[in-house]
């Protein structure tokens, strides 16, 4: 076999492997970034700098294309790179339009509400300059988005009921609190936020913070904060991903089932690629590497049927394995 | 019993309403007088003019019900029991209340069968028919239910139902309510006691029985009210027995055995076989050593009482009380033997067998109790606690076993072993006497579990307590009311557990808990407690009790505040009476207590000066140390600023305003006037930041230096302080600040990872292992980072199948972590022959 064909071969396994990884493999991610009113100096000032710092995330860390991010902020004016709009309902819910007229299915839509929220009975609400936006013209606009991934955060207080509201097959939601009631000003959204800025998050030391990821740390870091103030616990956040309307407070401590199994596949960054002309061997080596790290997961999935010295030995034997080929495609890298 | 009439004007009113009854001719009645005195505690005027009253009509029952009640009032059993049972045979009625009252005290008298045969009948006899059952026939029922609850605890929930059936007869019935009430309370449902004893109350102000119940409510919430309130009942009825029983208790509570005695002297008046009063008067001769006495009065309670249950049940309560937790298991042992079915003797044998630190006998006791009663609070409070306890670790080191909190116990062991080590080695060689056996340190995140672990109930406000062989600790993860040293607390503790050992256990609160404050102080700069402003305004305005009355300040403190003040003012009054006659005066102390010595006898000895000499000299000693801060915090003139609080509070505003060179003058002049003085925002610490904006960061750290050599509890200025070192590159100072920060939070991961930073640059891998190890028993967020930093150290270490172990901990988490992928295949590699 030649090795154009190897190579080609490769490619074609590669790009399987990361099609198996589900949403990893969107065509185009779109970003739609809402900062909400801040009632007073300090929260404008907060949830400006939140927004804003999620849009120079996304365009300067993650690969997003600029035309495939909106944000929408209480102060336009302020924002240094003019692409922002007032974030009034009108334009919130034209965005979302927008993004649904110009996405296509397998594609990636992440909603992120930064600001305060509402609920009074059956009016759940996300504050906005103006008519604040109910989580039901929410839910209608997300309907066209059917088919696309999409990632819904709403940073809010009292954002809990959006989970119930919002949930379906390929949808993620996160809301920054559990209940209506947690209604005072939430720091979640704030360290959502950071989560994708250095490698903190980045649990599994894959190069890349997956929305899992990104809710872990901003949980255990919202938690910190309140205990090194001293103060109650009064938000809760929420992670659904498998569309039952039941949010978890710790998705993903079952790898297996229920809440996270999606939210872990799911990442605002593009897909480490290898760069034009590697070699054959190297797309190999990667290839295989993404074969041993699916049977490390398949094990641990399967961790409870084996005594502890044998699941240990079955993961030390595919680690070392893994250790090697890790070696040898530096090795080759460096050639 | 029948329903007592009281009149407004208490005993006074009545007597002379009698009175004027036998000398107003038409109206005089000796029966009626009989009854008047009886009511209002006049038991030999009461029996006489019973008398008088049968020498007229021999046939009346209810005179005959008089003199059995007076008679059953003065001790005179088997009299009362004859005057009873001519009553009953003249055809009294109701007949019940006569029936349940002789049982009861065939009871006291150890006819123990047929009085439970008759309380079971008055039982049947309201489960019959209750429908026709008068109030007063109803709580004699409740009554009897309420004494065969000791054995059949549903019986308990029976007289409940009866007391309430008796209400609803008769809404106002006032012995039905405390009856009501006291059950409560016994089943220490305070709350529902309290309104019932308020309600009796509110309607007869002069019910000297009520009046008692309010005081035993106040009592089971440990308030010094309950003083004031048993002092009424007696003042409204001078003969109450119980009432002079519960004061003899509230005496002995505050160790003032004098005033016990005449307490109980003066129930015995009244009834010279009372069991309870003979239980206190044996009770004071045990606390006082008084062995042979105490023999006397135990033989005389069995012989006058051998069917009174609570006697070793009672000696049990104050041997606890007193901290002879040993003996309190001994004397619960001699009260189940008595009675097996005692279910608070049970109780009472677990509580203290935990104690003393033998959790798997006291498990056994506390289930016996709980079957028995499952509405002891104290014993259901503390089965939750040992159900949880058995979810925690141990680990051992030497002597000490720590027992604590799965996610906390790794991180805690190795700061706490060599604190404890420490604390061991250097009060060894101090008090020259080691307590045998091993120490069992119990540590609680839940500081309702603390108090459990204490008393048996939640809501006691202290840190620690040492039981002698147990000491148990608040986590410093549980909820304080701010930052403390927590290995302060243990050094503490572990103090109290020589004393106790060395004193036999009878080292007064005040010696015990000044001198643990000492040893505080002499194990690490910083520790133990300082000088506050507020203490020493206490002593300037002459609020401090007298050092011969110290302990009252523990025992019966007035306020929250003073109990702060009396840990301070009794650890000054052992640092004077060291300076006088050293540490062999304190050792002399301890012995002499053990020996059954006074505090005066003691201190006339060691120090050579009476009480009154005593006082003089410890407020000269306080006046010479604290002199100059008393100055400083007085106002020289009468609206004027005293010199502290005005130069601090311009040096604060300077430093505000940006002024430096003013904030500095007004801050080295407050520093001066008050030194000692570390709270917040103190002039040190003001003086730190000022440093600090100008960039002097010497200047900054000799400020916070100067406050944690005072106040080791501040962990805000260990943290500026470490990170000054930092910045001045000193490393060392740095490290040694962060491990005495990791005394006052250990749980603080930075703090761990900036030492085990520091241990890795420097090759120290032991060091940097304990470090690694803590941040992942931490629950470190990123958890394959810290699994492949503690596999890492552990490599350093040479530890090698520790470090695979742990960086597959690590790659489980995160499979492509090249580092530790690295790490994996370094650590498998066979170590060269020449390293082994």
């Amino acid at each position: 076999m030649s090795a154009i064909v190897r190579l080609r071969r490769g490619l074609t396994a590669l790009g399987l492997a990361l099609a198996l990884a589900a949403p990893a493999a969107a065509e185009e991610r779109f970003l739609v970034v809402v900062g909400g009113i801040g009632g007073e100096d300090y929260y404008r000032d907060l949830f400006h700098r939140w927004t804003t710092t999620m849009v120079d995330l996304a365009l300067e860390q993650l690969g997003f294309a600029p035309e495939n991010v909106a944000v929408l902020v209480e102060q336009p004016a302020r924002d240094r790179r003019g692409i922002a709009r007032e974030s009034r309902r009108e334009a919130v819910e034209a965005a979302l339009a927008d993004v649904a007229e110009r996405s296509r299915p397998g594609d990636l839509v992440m909603v992120l509400l930064l600001g305060h929220g509402t609920a009074r009975g059956e009016r759940v609400l996300f504050n906005l300059p103006g008519p604040d936006l109910p989580v039901e013209a929410l839910a209608a606009r997300l309907t066209a988005l059917d088919g696309r991934t999409v990632a819904v955060v709403n940073a809010a207080s009292a954002s809990g009921p959006f989970v119930a509201a919002l949930s379906a097959p390929g949808r993620v939601v996160i809301t920054a609190t559990a209940s209506p009631a947690e209604d005072h000003a939430a720091q979640f959204g704030g360290h959502f936020v950071g989560a994708f800025a250095g490698g903190a998050a980045d649990a599994d030391k894959d190069g890349r913070v997956s929305l899992l990821e990104a809710f872990a740390h901003a949980t255990a870091a919202v938690r910190a904060s309140y205990e090194r103030e001293r103060r109650l616990l009064t938000e809760h956040a929420l992670l659904d991903d498998d569309g039952d309307g039941a949010g978890s407070r710790e998705p993903g401590v079952d790898p297996a089932t229920g809440d996270g199994a999606l939210a872990r596949r799911t990442f605002l960054a593009a897909a480490p690629a290898l760069g034009e002309g590697a070699s054959a061997e190297r797309v190999a080596l990667e290839v295989a590497a993404r074969g041993l790290v699916d049977r490390i997961e398949a094990l641990k999935r399967r961790k409870r049927e084996f005594t502890e010295s044998d699941y240990l030995g079955r993961l030390e034997g595919l680690l070392v394995e893994l250790a090697l080929n890790r070696r040898a495609a530096r090795e080759e890298g460096t050639r | 019993m029948r329903p007592r009439h009281h009149r407004a004007g208490g005993v006074a009113a009545v007597v002379a309403a009698a009175l004027l009854a036998v000398t107003t001719p038409g109206h005089a009645r000796a029966d009626e007088m009989a009854r008047s005195l009886l009511d209002a505690g006049q038991y030999v005027g009461a029996i006489a003019a019973a008398r008088g009253a049968l020498v007229e009509d021999s046939a009346s029952a209810a005179t005959w019900r008089v003199l059995a009640e007076a008679r059953a009032a003065t001790g005179a059993i088997p009299a009362a029991l004859d005057a009873y049972a001519r009553a009953l045979e003249l055809g009294i009625a109701p007949r019940l209340p006569v029936e349940v009252a002789m049982a009861k005290l065939r009871l006291r008298i150890g006819e123990e069968g047929p009085a439970l045969e008759r309380l079971r009948a008055a039982v049947d006899v309201y489960r019959a028919d209750s429908g026709v059952l008068d109030a007063e026939t109803l709580v004699a029922a409740g009554d009897a239910a309420r004494v065969l609850g000791r054995r059949d605890v549903a019986m308990y929930t029976l007289a409940v139902r009866i007391y309430e059936a008796a209400l609803s007869r008769e809404p106002r019935h006032a012995d039905a309510r405390l009856a009501l009430g006291e059950l409560l309370l016994e089943k220490s449902n305070n709350a529902e006691a309290l309104d019932l004893f308020r309600e009796v109350l509110e309607a007869e102000p002069t019910n000297a029985r009520a009046m008692l119940a309010l005081a035993r409510s106040h009592h089971f919430d440990h308030s010094d009210v309950a003083v004031e309130v048993v002092q009424r009942a007696l003042e409204l009825q001078p003969t109450l027995v119980p009432a002079w029983v519960l004061r003899a208790r509230l005496l002995i509570e505050t160790e003032d055995y004098d005033g016990a005695e005449t307490a109980v002297a003066q129930a015995l008046a009244v009834d010279p076989t009372s069991p309870p009063a003979l239980t206190l008067a044996a009770a004071v001769r045990y606390l006082r050593g008084e062995r042979r006495g105490f023999d006397r009065l135990l033989a005389e309670i069995r012989h006058v009482a051998p069917g009174f249950p609570a006697v070793y049940e009672t000696l049990a309560e104050i041997a606890a009380q007193n901290r002879r937790y040993q003996d309190a298991v001994e004397f619960a042992i001699a009260a189940v033997a008595i009675d097996r079915e005692s279910w608070r003797a049970h109780a009472l044998l677990g509580l203290n067998r935990l104690r003393t630190g033998d959790i798997a006998a006291a498990r056994r006791s506390l289930d016996t109790a709980f079957r028995g009663d499952p509405y002891d609070v104290q014993v259901k409070n503390t089965l939750d606690l040992l159900d949880r306890l058995a979810a925690f670790e141990t680990r051992t080191a030497g002597r000490f076993t720590l027992v604590a909190d799965p996610r906390e116990v790794d991180v805690l062991a190795p700061l706490l072993f060599p604190v404890a080590e420490d604390a061991w080695a250097r009060m060894s060689e101090r008090y020259g006497h080691e307590p045998r056996g091993s120490v069992r340190i119990e540590v609680y995140p839940r500081h309702e579990d603390f108090s459990v672990r204490t008393v048996g109930l939640v809501g006691i406000d202290i840190l620690g307590v040492s039981f002698g062989p147990v000491v148990a600790l608040d986590s410093p993860s549980a909820e304080h009311a701010g930052p403390l040293n927590w290995a302060s607390v243990l050094w503490h503790e572990l103090a109290h557990t020589f004393h106790l050992s060395m004193s036999w256990y009878r080292v007064p609160r005040w010696f015990s808990e000044g001198l643990a404050v000492v040893e505080e102080r002499r194990a690490r700069p910083g520790w133990g407690q300082d000088a506050s402003p507020r203490f020493l305004e206490a002593f300037a305005a002459h609020r401090l009790p007298a050092a011969s009355r110290l302990n009252d300040a523990f025992l019966r403190p007035e306020s929250p505040e003073q109990v702060g003040h009396a840990y301070y003012q009794a650890s000054l009054l052992i640092e004077m009476i060291e300076d006088r006659a050293g540490v062999e005066g304190l050792r002399a102390m301890l012995t002499g207590y053990r020996n059954g010595r006074t505090t005066n006898e003691l201190l006339t000895e060691v120090l050579g000066l009476d009480t009154a000499a005593l006082d003089a000299a410890f407020d000269g000693y306080l006046r010479d140390r604290y002199g100059h801060a008393l100055a400083a915090l007085t106002a020289p003139e009468e609206g004027e600023p005293a010199p502290f609080p005005k130069a601090w509070r311009e040096g604060g505003e300077a430093l505000e305003a940006g002024d430096l060179d003013r904030a500095e003058a007004a801050l080295v002049r407050a520093r001066e006037l008050f030194p000692e003085y570390v709270g917040p925002d103190s002039p040190h610490h003001l003086l730190a930041t000022l440093h600090e904006r100008r960039g002097d960061t010497a200047a900054a750290i000799a400020a916070l230096e100067a406050v944690v050599a005072i106040n080791a509890d501040d962990l805000d200025a260990h943290r500026r302080l470490a990170a000054l070192h930092f910045a001045a590159g000193d490393t060392q100072a740095g490290r040694e600040v962060v491990e005495r920060s990791l005394l006052i939070d250990p749980f603080a991961i930075d703090s761990h990872e900036r030492l085990a930073a520091l241990a890795e640059s420097a090759a120290r891998w032991e060091d940097a292992v304990a470090r690694r190890a803590a941040v992942v028993a931490l629950g470190a967020p990123d958890r394959a980072e810290a699994h492949y930093r503690l596999a890492a150290a552990l490599a350093g270490a040479g530890q090698n199948e520790d470090a695979r172990r742990e960086v597959l901990s690590a790659l489980e988490v995160a499979p492509l972590y090249d580092e530790a992928l690295e790490l994996l295949l370094r650590v498998r590699e066979p170590t060269p022959a020449s390293a082994r």
